[in-house]
């Protein structure tokens, strides 16, 4: 349980750039500590997606409910939320201050694109698992043994969607795509496609 | 009396926001813009503006950064305290009733396929944050470098993720000073 809180502390200390940057951090630490598998964390990322309420934090409570019960989901929630409560608080204080200071702006330039490098492997990471079932990661020599085309085909189709359709000027809810994936996950699966 | 009063207003004003807000982050912003300049006047328009860039310079949620920082103007570390709380409450007991019923449920076949749409549609969602956080933070040559450098040490587990942002922030700092002494 002690575990479960300092690795969400740890993670949300670490989390810039909103919730998809905490996606490769708390996959990191379920794997590092063999608590979940990247297929069963991509399962919850989609489903706390759909619920109100931020997804990092979100996906925290799961986490810990699935690994400790209800108080864990408690102490991961509140370990996530727990650094950027006290920062924010100094920070609050010294609003003018912040702004201004040379060290800070200096590490922000730095973590920001780390940060989005972090994302990039993360998406790559699960993209590989899902085109390439049979391979494990960079096992090029495998890749033959089984390409799922659903996944590439699906994977191909979301991203176009996210990047090219507007409703309303607006970019689609990501919550549509998952919903949109999952019907047709059901479909072609009843259709004995996967 | 009164200021238990102000905490029980800040805590059910962002219970509203957090518990019925999808998408989180951005999606959040307006919402507590009008709350907090229109309906409270907890903030000015002007005031509002230093607490968003405050709340995106700091880890950690956008929307629950500026939350804190609000409750904080309003009521010192209780309200912090009180305002924070709000955001997460009722998403928590949301997904703790969901992950009661997941673990029945996540056996049946349909489940199942439906989850493996789902993996390759996360995949996809996780790709396009990236390209747009590309935008906002990969905005010179040192930057790509980052970027790049960050994508392979992960990729290739040459290093666990939260030592590779750490240097990632020590190499900016020190090219930071050695940039404007030069």
């Amino acid at each position: 349980m002690i575990s479960l809180f300092t690795m969400f502390f740890r993670i949300g200390l670490f989390t810039f750039g909103g919730g998809y940057a905490a996606y490769p951090l708390i996959l990191d630490g379920l794997l590092t500590r063999g608590w979940m598998s990247e297929a069963q964390f991509a399962d919850i990322w989609g489903v706390c997606n759909m619920l109100p309420g931020a997804v990092a934090v979100n996906t925290a409570a799961f986490v810990g409910y699935r690994t400790h019960g209800v108080s864990g989901a408690l102490a991961a929630a509140f370990g996530a939320i727990l650094p950027s409560l006290s920062l924010v608080i100094i920070a609050t204080y010294f609003i003018a201050r912040v702004n201004k200071s040379r060290i800070l702006k200096g590490a922000f330039y730095g973590l920001r694109p780390a940060a989005s490098g972090l994302i990039m492997a993360a998406a790559f990471r699960m993209a590989w698992a899902t085109f390439f079932p049979k391979a494990g990661l960079l096992e090029f020599a495998k890749i033959a043994d089984g390409v799922s085309i659903f996944a590439v085909a699906l994977f191909a189709a979301a991203f176009l969607v996210m990047l090219k359709v507007k409703i309303k000027n607006k970019p689609v809810n990501p919550i549509l795509v998952i919903i949109g994936a999952a019907a047709t996950g059901i479909v072609c699966g009843s259709a004995g496609l996967l | 009396m009164e200021k238990i009063k102000v905490l029980w207003t800040l805590y059910h004003t962002f219970v509203k926001i957090g518990g019925f807000t999808v998408g989180g982050g951005y999606a959040m912003i307006p919402i507590i813009q009008r709350e907090t300049v229109d309906t409270h006047k907890w903030a000015t328009e002007e005031e509002m503006t230093d607490i968003i860039t405050l709340a995106q310079s700091m880890p950690g949620i956008l929307g629950i950064n500026a939350a804190t920082s609000i409750g904080t103007k309003v009521a010192g570390i209780p309200g912090a305290v009180a305002c924070t709380m709000g955001m997460v409450s009722l998403p928590i007991i949301f997904v703790l009733i969901v992950s009661a019923v997941f673990e029945q449920f996540k056996d049946l076949t349909a489940v199942q396929y439906a989850f493996a749409g789902i993996r390759a549609a996360v995949a996809a969602l996780i790709l396009h944050a990236v390209i747009r956080l590309l935008k906002p933070t990969v905005k010179d040559f040192f930057q790509l470098i980052i970027f790049v450098a960050a994508f392979f040490l992960v990729v290739l587990s040459v290093l666990p993720m939260q030592y590779v942002l750490l240097i990632c922030a020590f190499a900016a700092i020190i090219l930071s000073i050695f940039r404007r002494t030069a």
